[in-house]
């Protein structure tokens, strides 16, 4: 079934542009989480975009379809085989892949952990990813904006993966920033609201229906946002609903007033960052950061919901919307680099 | 001398190994620490570990009575659910608590939402709200999650500690494989050290052994291993019946060799004197140096007397091939002493005494071999008892003069005296001058002897000055003094000594002397004369009679000597020899004197004849010191 893996890999000249693979070019490899959703996708464009502009290097983008973290681990040994100047990994299951990803270290090849962070016992050195713990803040503070003063009650927190480090963070993150300024508002949870979308579903109605006079259902995966909105337009409900991410569904509910805010992590730039290193590694040797690369992450309202909409209609407005972003990093990367420890 | 004999490679190898066990012993104990630590952390994680399990199980029965209450709501039901409530805070509290800092930051995190849960299930087990036990099963659930995964990130720290603990002691036990391997070398190298070292050692003793029992300058057996030898050659000759023979060979003259060559070719002498001596002989016999020019040669089984006299012949034979010592031809000599056992002696130091006694007796008789016999022993004995008393006797002043005084042949003024020693033996009473003199020749104790006597002259002679008489004396002097360039100088210092003006001691010495080596004797005389001592020529007729020497050395008297003087009155031939030698005298400017004159006519004789100076038992045989001035007081009286 390998041959059925989904393959988003495309094999970039940098320069040319064309679809030719070269054994002779160096070759990189990303494997990512989910790759039919939207925040795989974004990775892989972004990925796309970094080794492009390197040149001169070809680059395999591979994933499991859905939430399986299996496929992961064998879709990366698989390209092992092929991309030996260096693989990024945004992986759902960081302790199933750790030995694969020694394996690959023993090799010589050079791997980076992009999005979720890698345990430390996989011994990859550096890390493209965003604060969690900020972006949960943020999802806090546009919340806390939109109730009253000194309100009180209860805020529900759901979680599509605890366990998994990043979104453990986000969800640290809401619950720390309710605390620290909103005392009276009682977070719930995080409870398992599940990563599939249907128990997701499920998971956030026993939830809204054990809690019904709660203030706000927050979650820290993408579905959780989608469901929610679904949730409130369908129950013409009040209580507020925030998201994680910039799946279409997502933006559309912001649009429509059933989210009050999403929270995109920039995946696209990650993927760009993960991609323009590893292709100047394949390309020229040069060595990998060690640390925290830690990108920057974005709060979508309807205030900037316009601009966010039309960098999402296609991958030339991505690209153009994170030129001077990538432009930045590539200038001066050293700047971006915080110690690996601190990663959240 | 070899690589691991050398000094620098001992100390090398012992510092090394020093360093090498010190390493390995640091090895070792880095290695158990390092055991111990990486016990102590996987204890650690362990521990948090089965913590971490509890608080899962805890969870697991919870919601499992929980599940059980959501299908049937019984006291059966409640109860499980209503134990399980809060039962896993405790172990999150310890973890909270005492857990590493990752266990700090998940307990910490879940302790909120498992209080939360408690709520929940509390309010499930007081009521009957499902969407509550709803509510319920989904915070298990995270909990659980993150739980499993904080189990799951534990086990994948500890197997990457325990791989990172076993690289380190991958190459802990890869120095410590080094290390083990140079010790192993050094181990090797000290060990060759050690053997090297007793090699070594054991050379210096052979080589000790060696020289213990040989002679330095020849090589040959010394007395400690001829004693041994001879020791276990007599057992072995009493004990088969065989004859063993030894023999004492001694060179003749050796120390004139020394003397006129020197040192080292006296020694080249003795170097080929033991080859030949060891050429002479069977490798079975045994040659050795006893001393000087002594040599012994020990003869097992040599069957007979006349075997071991011709075994002696044959040495002789050797030792009389002419010998080159740095371009000088010598011909040496020797004198052998056979001794027998167990004819002879059972002893060996007897043994050794009768080959000793029977060499002297060879060199007394001059016959080369002397076979010992009893009769030997008694006059082998005194010679050997003589020698040691004799140099006894001058170290203890036992030696005394008497003076014979010269007068003038014309006047018969009393013109001098010679000084002649005499021993006043402890036992033997007075021994007479031609007893110990050739003794004292022989032995090499003539010249002590002679500045002995001439220190005693000197002194007495300053006695008379300072009595008011002005008493020149004659010494004579030992042929070996003329071959020793520091004699003048002995004599300067004797006569500074006294304070006495050198004229007044009167040196008589031989033609013998001179003709032994002339040209050291010229440069010794000339050495006496330029101090101003008079120079005699004493028994001068019955030598070489060198008128060319008369002519060369620088001496001041002719001294005529008695078997011509005493008999000159009724020998013709003795009269004309007398005649013609004080002719002689007189033309060369010598002052000629008579010794020997014991009758009146016999001065009034060499008076006509011109001689210069009498002296004799006519005028007065040899006096005591204190019997001179009284003599000397009675003469000037008859003569006033």
């Amino acid at each position: 079934m390998r041959a059925a893996a989904l393959v988003l890999g495309l094999l970039v000249l940098s320069g040319c542009g064309g679809a030719a693979r070269s054994d002779a070019l160096p070759h990189v490899g990303f494997v990512v989480k989910h790759s039919g959703s939207s925040f795989a996708q974004e990775m892989t464009s972004g990925f796309h975009e970094g080794v492009r502009r390197i040149g001169g290097v070809s680059a395999t983008v591979t994933g499991p379809p859905g939430q399986d973290g299996h496929k992961e681990v064998e879709l990366f040994a698989d390209l092992t085989l092929a991309a030996k100047d260096g693989i990024a990994v945004a992986t759902s299951e960081p302790a199933l892949m750790a030995p694969s990803i020694g394996d690959a270290l023993s090799q010589h090849i050079a791997v980076v952990g992009v999005d979720m962070r890698l345990s430390a016992s996989s011994g990859v050195k550096l890390h493209i990813g965003n604060d969690n713990y900020e972006l949960g803040e943020k999802l806090a503070d546009e919340l806390m904006r939109r109730l009253p003063p000194n309100a009180t009650g209860t805020v529900v927190l759901g979680n599509t993966a605890p366990g998994l480090a990043g979104f453990d963070d986000r969800a640290d993150g809401i619950r720390g920033r309710f605390a620290e300024k909103s005392p009276g508002v009682l977070v719930l949870g995080p409870f398992d609201t599940q990563r599939d979308e249907e128990a997701n579903l499920d998971a956030w109605r026993r939830l809204v229906a054990a809690n019904p006079d709660a203030l706000a259902f927050v979650g820290t995966g993408d579905c959780d946002g989608v469901n929610l909105a679904a949730m409130r337009t369908e129950k013409s409900a009040r209580w507020l609903v925030g998201g994680f991410g910039v799946d279409p569904r997502t933006l559309q509910a912001v649009r429509d007033g059933a989210m009050v805010a999403t929270v995109s992590p920039e995946h696209y730039l990650k993927g760009a960052v993960a991609g323009w290193l590893l292709a100047r590694h394949a390309r020229s040797g040069a060595p990998l950061p060690e640390g925290w690369i830690e990108t920057p992450s974005l709060t979508v309202t309807t205030a900037n919901l316009g601009q966010i909409l039309h960098r999402q209609e296609s991958e030339e407005a991505r690209r153009d919307y994170f030129q001077p972003l990538i432009d930045s990093f590539v200038e001066d990367p050293a700047s971006w680099v915080r110690p690996l420890e601190q990663a959240r | 001398m070899r690589l691991w004999e050398g000094r620098a490679t001992a100390r090398v190898a012992t510092a090394g190994l020093t360093l090498g066990l010190l390493a390995l012993a640091g090895l070792a104990l880095w290695s158990s620490v390092s055991a111990q630590t990486t016990t102590a952390h996987v204890r650690e994680l362990n521990d948090a570990s089965e913590r971490w399990s509890r608080v899962l199980e805890h969870i697991d029965i919870a919601d499992n009575a929980l599940r059980d209450l959501q299908v049937a709501r019984t006291t059966q039901t409640i109860e499980p659910l209503q134990n399980s409530v809060g039962a896993a805070r405790g172990e999150l509290e310890w973890l909270r608590a005492h857990g590493q800092a990752d266990d700090v930051a998940v307990a910490t995190r879940l302790l909120p939402l498992y209080d939360q849960t408690t709520d929940i299930l509390r309010k499930v087990v007081a009521g009957g709200d499902p969407l509550q036990a709803d509510q319920a099963s989904l915070a298990h659930s995270s909990l659980r999650r993150q739980i499993s995964s904080t189990i799951g990130a534990k086990r994948l720290d500890t197997t990457e500690y325990l791989r990172v603990a076993d690289e380190k002691n991958s190459r802990l036990r890869l120095a410590q494989i080094i290390a083990f391997v140079l010790d192993a070398f050094l181990v090797g190298l000290f060990g060759m050290v050690l053997l090297g070292a007793r090699r070594k050692i054991l050379r210096q003793a052979a080589k000790n052994e060696h020289e213990a029992h040989h002679d330095a300058l020849t090589g040959l057996a010394n007395r400690t291993l001829l004693a041994r030898r001879m020791e276990t050659a007599v057992t072995k000759a009493h004990r088969k019946h065989e004859e063993l023979a030894l023999l004492i060979v001694d060179l003749d003259r050796f120390k004139e060799v020394n003397d006129s060559l020197g040192h080292h070719s006296g020694d080249l002498l003795l170097r080929q004197v033991a080859n030949r001596l060891s050429w002479a002989v069977r490798d079975t016999d045994l040659v050795a140096r006893l001393g000087g020019d002594e040599f012994a040669v020990l003869l097992p089984g040599v069957g007979s007397a006349a075997n071991a006299r011709m075994v002696a012949e044959k040495i002789l034979g050797a030792l009389a091939m002419p010998v080159t010592l740095e371009g000088l031809e010598l011909e040496i000599a020797g004198s052998v002493g056979v001794a027998l056992c167990p004819s002879d002696s059972m002893d060996g130091h007897e043994l050794l005494r009768h080959a000793d006694i029977a060499m002297y007796a060879a060199k007394r008789e001059k016959s080369g071999v002397a076979v010992y016999d009893a009769r030997l022993h008694e006059r082998g004995a005194s010679q050997l008892t003589a020698v040691t008393e004799l140099r006894h006797a001058i170290d203890r002043g036992e030696l005394f003069l008497h003076y014979q005084p010269k007068a003038l042949a014309d006047t018969g003024a009393v013109c001098g005296v010679e000084a002649l020693a005499r021993w006043q033996h402890p036992t033997r009473g007075l021994v007479r001058p031609d007893e110990f003199i050739p003794v004292a020749e022989e032995n090499g104790l003539i010249e002590p002897l002679t500045r002995y006597v001439i220190d005693a002259a000197l002194r007495q002679c300053r006695a008379w000055r300072d009595a008011g008489w002005e008493v020149p004396v004659s010494v004579n002097v030992g042929a070996a003094c003329l071959l020793h360039a520091e004699f003048p100088g002995d004599v300067a210092d004797l006569i500074k000594r006294h304070g006495l003006p050198a004229r007044l001691l009167t040196l008589e010495i031989t033609e013998s002397a001179i003709i032994s080596d002339p040209d050291r004797a010229v440069d010794v005389l000339r050495g006496l004369t330029e101090l101003g001592v008079r120079l005699s020529i004493d028994d001068f007729g019955t030598g070489y009679s060198s008128i060319s020497y008369l002519r060369s050395m620088r001496v001041h008297e002719m001294k005529l000597d008695r078997s011509f003087v005493t008999h000159m009155c009724t020998d013709a031939g003795d009269s004309a020899i007398v005649h013609a030698l004080v002719a002689l005298a007189r033309n060369f400017g010598l002052q000629a004197v008579a010794e020997g004159v014991e009758d009146q006519d016999t001065w009034t004789a060499l008076a006509e004849a011109g001689c210069d100076v009498v002296q004799g038992y006519f005028l007065s045989e040899p006096l005591p010191a204190e019997e001179v001035v009284a003599w000397l007081g009675d003469r000037a009286a008859a003569h006033a």
